[in-house]
């Protein structure tokens, strides 16, 4: 009774493997490439868009946007918005296994945008190119294609935020409690010495006051690196190199790494940084942002610019300054940003797509003046009214007089899941094309033309260049993501100089021993590669 | 009744102190994070907040309601609930119960074959594949089926069934029932305290649910309401993301809500219905075993 | 005395209700209950076990199983020879102890406490009360413990500061020695209420005539506690340790990611790194599904093992078994 049991059980469980795996692998992927016929705004287009990042949300098209209301009407265009729900990875992996793909992907660049083409998944563009012209012209001089062409001498990938202009785009600064440094006396703050003079000031009469804040991630060290040595941005950290006489060396290794690393740590010993740097939540920052505890900081614009009103409340502001900078070295060349003009996500049109080439005219149009212009303010005839002689909209006072939650009912989901143009955003003289009616800037963008583009280096060489995450390298990478985290932790706890000094040259030991060489060398091939792409050699 | 002692008053005033310290230390953070729900999310980043709230809004509810797929999904949450409870108890205790009689005939295998299952998992990609192939995807059922048996309630069950006095299933027998009838009329009526407490857990996992929803479900009229929300908090975090990107954020207005504030008003929206309930599960765990049915 | 006669009696009715004889039309009716479960099980647990086999490859979500290298054990003993392994197991092995020998009598206790509150209305109170937290979700309870905690404001520090315990406010959460305390505390805190339901259930279902027979005794309340709803509870309570006890490799993984800032606070990692936050930002967030797959069966069989010995050393003791 007991054996047959099991032998039916047995065939059972065969049975079932039988046809579980024989229906998973038939499905063809679909998808016709028609070309030529299609007209776009003519005829009628509708396609799925899922974009795999973890923040996305989906809306639903055309409900609430005046935007997508117009598109929808003038263009003749049906989207249906995908997201992840917050965990891409799960969702891109059961999509792949089951062949299962939405019509256009946004996606980081990277290996597995990378397996994708190579699978054949995604449909090639270059004839598109040629019939809708707008981001193939607008990449020319950049050469951005040229860049991310695939081996096979095709382009695949559609570029999110490209850059064509090489005109920075950046929202990170150093800024100051203006209330506090009025009443220091406004003392000069051009170098590092500078800064810790100040920090000192600002701890002696203000006891309770944090005075320097380093945000809820520790972004302290991608700050004061850069502005250590020359020709460094805070990519040097995400690639764990630099270039010394055109080849790649480990990071750790840069005698400025070592300044970093001394001069944090005696921040913090002295308590000139918050002593919970490595624990505190982003709440915990903002508290102490809104309460004008902090003298100086150094972050992204939007982490600490909506707190403005509450230091204005008692007769403060934030302010962005010139980035700080070791004494002796040619302004010119110290930085405190990088920028990629190849831009940040980008796009895929899967073979799933019926009509591919509808989807490439519709980015095509977005990317567009006139698609960029109706996406972030919508139709025409509200908040402008035409187009100047430059090709930028004419504002209408409406603009300029409404309100956040108006303008955030207006515009739903505009450019976060579209497509961007840095340059026509900000690049060029485009920002001279968002003044308010006074002729001046708003803050945002004041800061930003003068604090961060200023200081901003163009990396686009060195784009793509991190091994993707189950390569042998990139699994090298990871670990010296974690070597890197638990040194640059106990660095900052160290009680001397000398002890950071030992706990750093035991990092680069230890990145050593983990295959730092082999990391190293697979960037430099991609970056020499990436440098012949863009005729810079 | 039974004679008050010594030894019972201190028993009695010490199990009230320790519960009413107890209790203050779960109600305290619990007041607050309603206080916070209500409270002006810009003032609430100024810290310091504690048992009143300073600037009271609905702002904050009145962002989780706006989504207008949020009675939607919470009717796919209450469906899912009701539904798979009711389903689940039936069917893994109906096998716990089987289980426990102990004449049952290879019974020590299945038991094995049972707990193994708790421990061995396949993983998410072999799961996706059997579901697509048994035509789960995108389906409300997947939200049921998957569910109805779990390895670790069969074994509450069991235990509790087999310590049933067995005399209340002879009587049931000598009258002449088999033993669905016995099941249904005799045992089930007299695990009252069990059946409330698996349900119970059974219906918090369902309507805490979100994962499912997120891998299983592209559909979003199928989405239940904690996915829904998770959404919510989530997508109001874009901006501080997209400035920490280096991506140009003339398009990223600042948030009104932060997601501190956000996230305590859409816990309180997802709580409240169990405690809700709960109340009325209580009485259930008051009644004992039944009187008189045995005779000596 | 008159309890012991009383479950004596008991006894005997099981052992003659056993030896009840049980013909073939019985048995069918009785395996019927119990096939569906079966079935379900085969269908939903094992046929998907085939995936495991992952564990043994280097897989390659676009090559499938059938087109992925086979590695054999490589996955395996990357895993045991990283030099993050010996780490990783002694926190795994320490938390899951610690959460266990504190963790597992607090929800008796609350139970037996909440036998002993006569008017109901409030004993419902407590109980609701008490549940609240596991409701609450981490990301929250975190953000308390951290604000709790601060360095800057923390009322925990201001009290003891005012208290004159301590001059400078300590940064518990930069503290290793600290770390798991604070954890233990925030799981007891947040999962006693919820666990007390399952043996609240377990004392209801006691019949009260044991207690009258206990009170005829002579017995106090307090003394009823260890003679009469102790011992009637040990196979719930027995149950209930067992598996607690074979799940000692899984630590869970959410409370500790949020307690150290999602891995960001490093200086916690030596005492904070688990096999389940390992695996997560090893195996899942760089798609390592092999690596992930053997370290999952590793625990798994380990588990197992643990399973086994925990009945049979509790079957030794209490006669309560799984099977």
């Amino acid at each position: 009774m007991k054996k047959l049991k099991n032998i039916l059980a047995i065939v059972m469980a065969l049975m079932m493997v039988i046809a579980v795996s024989s229906c998973s692998e038939k499905k063809e992927a679909g998808g016709t490439q028609k070309v030529g016929d299609f007209e776009f705004g003519k005829d009628e287009l509708t396609f799925s868009w899922y974009t795999n990042m973890d923040y996305y949300v989906a809306t639903p098209w055309a409900d609430t946007s005046q935007t997508e209301k117009w598109i929808k009407e003038n263009l003749k265009v049906n989207i249906t918005y995908i997201d992840a729900g917050g965990a891409p990875e799960e969702k891109l992996a059961t999509m792949i296994v089951s062949n299962d793909f939405p019509d256009l992907i946004t996606m980081l660049r990277g290996q597995e945008s990378q397996k994708l083409i190579d699978m054949n998944k995604i449909v090639s563009i270059n004839d598109f190119m040629n019939k809708h012209t707008v981001m193939r012209d607008a990449f020319k001089e950049g050469r951005i294609f040229e860049l991310i062409k695939n081996k096979d001498n095709k382009n695949y990938e559609i570029p999110n935020w490209a850059n064509e202009s090489g005109k920075p785009n950046g929202n990170n600064i150093w800024a100051i409690n203006m209330g506090m440094y009025k009443e220091l006396g406004s003392p000069k703050l051009e170098t590092f010495d500078d800064l810790y003079n100040y920090l000192k000031m600002v701890k002696n009469k203000y006891p309770n006051s944090v005075p320097y804040e380093t945000t809820s991630t520790f972004q302290g060290e991608r700050y004061v690196l850069p502005g250590m040595a020359e020709d460094l941005t805070p990519d040097n950290l995400n690639f764990y190199s630099y270039v010394d006489n055109g080849k790649l060396v480990s990071i750790f290794k840069h005698p400025a790494y070592r300044e970093t690393m001394l001069y944090l740590s005696k921040l913090f010993r002295e308590k000139l940084i918050p002593q919970d740097a490595l624990s505190q939540t982003t709440d915990q920052v903002t508290e102490k942002y809104r309460n004008s505890q902090v003298a100086v900081t150094s972050a992204a614009l939007s982490v600490f610019e909506n707190t403005r009103a509450d230091l204005q409340k008692v007769g403060s502001d934030w302010q962005g300054i010139t980035p700080p900078m070791k004494s002796g070295l040619d302004r010119k060349r110290v930085y405190s940003q990088g920028f990629d003009r190849s831009g940040w996500t980008e796009m895929l049109i899967t073979k799933n797509a019926k009509n591919p080439e509808g989807i490439y005219a519709y980015l095509d149009w977005l990317y567009s003046p006139e698609g960029q212009t109706i996406s972030y303010y919508g139709p025409s005839g509200i908040y402008w009214d035409g187009f100047n002689e430059k090709g930028f909209p004419n504002f209408t006072q409406k603009y300029f007089d409404c309100t956040p939650e108006e303008w955030k009912g207006f515009k739903g989901n505009g450019g976060g899941s579209g497509l961007g143009n840095t340059t026509f955003v900000d690049g060029k003289d485009a920002y001279l094309y968002y003044l308010k009616p006074n002729g001046k800037h708003d803050w945002h963008k004041e800061q930003q033309i003068n604090k961060n583009w200023p200081y901003a280096r163009d990396i686009t060489e060195f784009a793509g260049i991190i091994p993707g995450t189950s390569t042998d390298e990139g699994i090298i990478y990871q670990s010296i993501t974690d070597l890197h985290s638990q040194a640059r932790a106990k660095m900052l706890f160290a009680k001397s100089d000398e002890e950071v000094i030992t706990i750093l040259d035991q990092l680069i030991a230890e990145t050593d021993k983990t295959g730092m060489d082999r990391l190293l060398s697979k960037e430099e091939t991609i970056w020499k590669e990436n440098r012949k792409r863009l005729a810079l050699d | 009744m039974i004679l008050k002692s010594r030894p019972d008053k201190i028993l009695v005033a010490f199990s009230y102190i320790f519960l009413v310290l107890f209790c203050l230390t779960i109600l305290y953070p619990f007041w607050n994070i309603i206080v916070i729900s209500f409270n002006e999310s810009n003032d609430t980043a100024r810290g310091g907040l504690t048992v009143f709230t300073r600037e009271f809004t609905l702002e904050n509810y009145k962002q989780v309601f706006k989504d207008t797929r949020l009675l939607g999904a919470f009717k796919i949450s209450a469906l899912r609930t009701i539904i798979s409870t009711f389903c689940a108890t039936l069917f893994t205790s109906m096998f716990a119960y089987g289980i426990s009689r102990k004449q049952l005939k290879f019974r020590r295998f299945y038991l094995k074959y049972c707990t193994l299952t708790m421990y061995i998992s396949a993983g998410l990609i072999p799961t996706y594949i059997l579901f697509r192939s048994i035509h789960l995807i995108n389906n409300f059922w997947v939200y049921v089926v998957p569910w109805l048996f779990s390895a670790y309630n069969m074994i509450i069950f069991k235990s509790f069934f087999e310590n049933l006095s067995d005399g209340l299933i002879d009587a049931a027998k000598i009258d002449g029932a088999g033993e669905y009838l016995t099941f249904f009329k005799v045992v089930i009526p007299v695990s009252k305290p069990v059946y409330a407490t698996l349900a119970l857990f059974v219906a918090v996992g369902q309507w805490n649910s979100w994962f499912d929803s997120v891998i299983y479900i592209t559909k979003s009229e199928l989405l239940t309401l904690p996915a829904l929300l998770r959404q919510i908090i989530n997508s109001n975090t874009v901006e501080q993301l997209l400035a920490q990107l280096n991506v140009s954020a003339t398009e990223a207005i600042v948030s009104k809500i932060s997601t501190r504030s956000l996230s305590s008003a859409t816990m309180i929206v997802s709580v409240v219905p169990i405690i809700l309930v709960y109340p009325f599960l209580q009485k259930y765990f008051a009644g004992g075993i039944m009187l008189g049915s045995i005779k000596e | 005395m008159i309890l012991s006669e009383a479950s004596e009696k008991i006894q005997q009715r099981k052992i003659q209700s056993e030896r009840r004889k049980c013909n073939i039309k019985e048995q069918l009716v009785l395996q019927s209950l119990v096939i569906p479960g079966l079935i379900f099980l085969a269908v939903f647990s094992y046929i998907p076990l085939m995936g495991i086999v992952i564990a043994f490859q280097d897989y390659d979500l676009f090559l499938g199983v059938r087109g992925s290298t086979w590695v054999g054990f490589k996955q395996f003993i990357d895993f045991f020879g990283s030099n993050n392994f010996l780490k990783i197991m002694r926190n795994t092995l320490s938390i899951s102890f610690l959460k266990l020998i504190f963790g597992f009598p607090m929800p008796i206790i609350l139970a037996i406490l909440f036998n002993e509150i006569g008017k109901i209305k409030i004993k419902k109170a407590f109980q609701t009360i008490t549940y609240l937290p596991y409701f609450i979700a981490w990301v929250v309870v975190s953000g308390m413990i951290i604000s709790l905690l601060a360095v800057n404001n923390g009322t925990v520090n201001n009290f003891l500061i005012s208290l004159g315990l301590i001059n400078e406010p300590v940064n518990f959460l930069s503290k290793p020695e600290y770390f798991w305390p604070i954890l233990v505390i925030s799981n007891i805190w947040k999962g006693s209420g919820y666990g007390a339901i399952i043996y609240m259930a377990a004392i209801a279902g006691i019949n009260p005539e044991l207690y009258e027979a206990a009170s005829i005794d002579g017995a106090t309340r307090f003394r009823s506690i260890f003679v009469v709803t102790l011992p009637c509870i040990i196979p719930q309570v027995a149950i209930l340790l067992i598996l607690n006890i074979s799940n000692i490799l899984n630590t869970g993984m959410e409370d500790i990611l949020l307690l150290t800032n999602n891995g960001d606070n490093a200086i916690l990692n030596g005492v904070s790194e688990v096999i389940d936050t390992f695996v997560y930002r090893y195996g899942v967030k760089l798609q390592r599904y092999s690596y992930a797959t053997a370290v999952g069966l590793f625990k798994t069989v380990v588990n197992v093992a643990m399973l086994f010995s925990a009945n049979s050393i509790i079957r030794k003791l209490t006669d309560t078994s799984i099977w």
